[in-house]
């Protein structure tokens, strides 16, 4: 196995945001709540230009998985020996080495929820409404998942039924929404990637880590879901840097609120693994 | 369930010592150097790097290191102070006239002692100052027989804690104070450090066939439900998000919050009256929680003792945080304190129940605090230092940073 990468063919993506919902329904991820976005795969899309000389783009966002991640840099959790991550040390943020996919991890159980990586992230922001921004990969759960159907208020005192009686009539002790997809993998370092997360901790693109390395699957299953669900193709996992690909440029640039793709750089940046080739224009 | 418990508890020899890596300073914080517990390990038996873990081979049960860590990281498995100081007050023979109660380790065969426990060396200054405050009565140490035991250090730890405690806690102003309630409670005098045989008052309780029956049950009650119970609650810790507050700090909070109730209480009930009514052998568990919203007002009226005292813990036992203007509220600290003393009321207004201070902004609550400086050492704009010694009510959320709804 080598360094996974995704390849974004930006000629063929109209937006529809197809694998924005793959992605939530397959990871259970929550609702955009208080400047969290949650969304693994995000997109986001910007008009620029003057009518009749308009440009529309939409741009596929999701976890870079760099080489050089600064979320590992940033996570101050005491690193722990394993030779299945880059450095031999494994944190609550981890990087595989490229032998075994090059992924980069999160182990929800060491997590302190400090946010740091959240910080330090090129493509992230603590929270998306105080910095204006579009996006940002990593999200952090300031509040149980799935946390709804708990309120106890009622719209009429002492007439209508409170969410939470509602839930205690139906007999619904889970607080996951009925389209829970439930999983649990236990990737190559032995930490347990799971379906829903618990409060207090970050929560970032894993690329699927559980169905890339699925042997029970087939070969052609054996995607993200946002790869699958994709109708028009964009997306793709390759494990070499496409020719003329360009990447995302981090929020030194941008504040995460416009669409700047530049080429790989060779230095100073944390080597992003998504690229984006070609573009769309709608004239 | 129960079958497969019965076999789970059977077939794994469990530790005493219950290791807990996410609560372990170090683990939580690469930067972190703390070595409390390898510094006072006198076998060298416990190893930090690469994750926490003792040496079963050579380590001696002291029990020293868990006195010393600061954030609970190494615990006693499936063990109940509380139910030690329930029976030592039982042991008192509840009369004015009877003996004090006697405490001894289970190292040896031939010890006599109303309640056997382990090595005395977990008592930290906080188990002292608790069991000083829960007794209405002296309390004898029976430690007759550590001069032939591995761990005869421990007498000289526990003397040291002793003086710790009393010139911490007990000044000789606060000794010369007249406290009417209980002349000799607050004494360190009230914990008797028993060295030579001749010096044990030991007096064994009587039992007639009634009390033998109800010692009988409520052992084997209690046994059932430390049996079924601890395997349950260990795994719940794992989680590094999780907070827990060290046993010792809920300890002192406990006391400290019996001691604040007994003094803002009308003078008509007073402590030796409700120590003697009705359910004595009873500790108040809820007594923190409940009286919160009742504690607003500082400490100082009421009784002056009881205050001076408590007062004194707070300033030896409490810390104070403070947070400067450079901070700009990424709030890591929250996630970095292992104890859950910091909160953020940031999304406060979606739970109900709670009325948010201001819209956003961070609370300190001091009795959660164990002073072990993670949020400032991680504060990467070092705007956040800890201050030794609290005043005003530890259990009330105080704000330490407001943010500015513009």
């Amino acid at each position: 196995m080598s360094q996974n990468m995704m390849k974004i063919d930006l000629s063929k993506c109209v937006g529809c945001g197809t694998c924005a919902i793959a992605c939530k329904i397959g990871n259970n991820t929550p609702q955009r709540l208080g400047g969290q976005t949650f969304n693994r795969a995000d997109f986001i899309t910007e008009t620029t230009g003057y009518f009749p000389n308009t440009k529309w783009i939409a741009l596929p966002v999701l976890c870079n998985h760099c080489d050089d991640p600064a979320c590992v840099a940033a996570c101050p959790v005491a690193p722990i020996a394993d030779a299945n991550c880059v450095g031999g040390k494994r944190k609550a943020m981890y990087k595989l080495t490229a032998a075994n996919g090059g992924l980069v991890l999160h182990d929800d159980a060491r997590c302190i929820g400090c946010r740091a990586c959240q910080r330090q992230c090129p493509y992230s922001t603590a929270n998306t409404e105080a910095s204006k921004a579009n996006y940002s990969v990593i999200s952090y759960h300031s509040v149980e998942p799935f946390g709804y159907l708990t309120s106890n208020s009622q719209a009429i005192t002492d007439c209508t039924a409170s969410e939470a009686e509602v839930r205690d009539a139906v007999g619904m002790t889970d607080l996951a929404p009925a389209y829970r997809n439930k999983w649990t993998y236990t990737d190559i370092c032995g930490v347990i990637q799971n379906d829903v997360r618990r409060k207090s901790i970050v929560d970032k693109c894993h690329l699927c880590v559980h169905r890339l390395n699925d042997t029970t699957l087939d070969v052609s299953e054996r995607k993200p879901y946002c790869v699958l669900a994709c109708p028009a193709g964009v997306r793709e996992i390759v494990t070499s840097v496409p020719a003329g690909a360009k990447v995302l440029a981090s929020k030194s640039y941008t504040n995460l609120r416009k669409v700047v793709l530049i080429d790989p750089p060779a230095s100073g940046s944390s080597r992003p693994n998504v690229y984006y080739v070609g573009s769309f224009s709608n004239r | 369930m129960l079958r497969t418990k019965l076999i789970d508890k059977l077939s794994t020899n469990t530790d005493l010592i219950g290791i807990y890596d996410s609560r372990c300073l170090r683990m939580r914080f690469n930067k972190n150097r703390c070595s409390k517990c390898i510094d006072c390990c006198p076998t060298s038996a416990i190893r930090i790097e690469g994750g926490l873990d003792i040496n079963k081979e050579t380590c001696t049960e002291c029990m020293l290191c868990v006195a010393e860590c600061p954030s609970g990281g190494l615990e006693i498995n499936s063990f109940n102070f509380y139910s030690i100081i329930s029976k030592l007050r039982k042991s008192s023979g509840g009369t004015e006239g009877g003996l004090p109660p006697v405490l001894a380790c289970n190292m040896q065969e031939d010890i006599k002692a109303h309640v056997n426990t382990f090595c005395m060396g977990y008592l930290s200054e906080e188990h002292l100052i608790a069991l000083l405050i829960f007794l209405d009565t002296p309390l004898q140490f029976n430690l007759t027989g550590c001069k032939t035991c591995k761990n005869s250090f421990i007498v000289d730890v526990l003397k040291k804690r002793l003086e710790s405690v009393e010139t911490k806690i007990f000044s000789t102003q606060a000794k010369a104070c007249d406290y009417t309630l209980h002349p000799t409670r607050y004494t360190l005098n009230n914990i008797m450090l028993i060295e030579d045989k001749s010096d044990l008052q030991y007096q064994a309780i009587p039992y007639d066939r009634r009390g033998f029956f109800g010692a009988l049950k409520k052992l084997t009650m209690e046994g059932a439900a430390s049996f079924l119970g601890s395997a349950a609650d260990q795994k719940q810790m794992q989680a590094y998000g999780d907070k827990v507050l060290p046993f010792k700090r809920r300890l002192l909070n406990k006391a400290l919050s019996i001691m604040i109730e007994s003094n803002t209480k009308d003078n008509k009930t007073s402590v030796s009256q409700r120590g003697t009514t009705g359910n004595e052998n009873v500790i108040p568990t809820q007594v923190g929680i409940q009286r919160k919203e009742e504690l607003d007002s500082p400490i100082e009226s009421g009784n002056d003792m009881v205050g001076g005292l408590s007062n004194k813990i707070l300033a030896n036992y409490y810390f104070d945080l403070v947070v400067d203007d450079n901070c700009d509220m990424c709030f890591a600290c929250i996630g970095m304190c292992p104890t859950g003393a910091l909160k953020s009321n940031e999304h406060e207004s979606i739970n109900e129940e709670h009325t948010p201070l201001s819209k956003g902004g961070m609370l300190f609550n001091a009795s959660f605090c164990n002073g072990c400086g993670l949020c400032s050492d991680f504060c990467m704009q070092s705007s956040i230092s800890i201050k030794h010694g609290f005043s005003g009510n530890p259990f009330k959320e105080k704000c330490v940073k407001k943010v500015n709804n513009a």
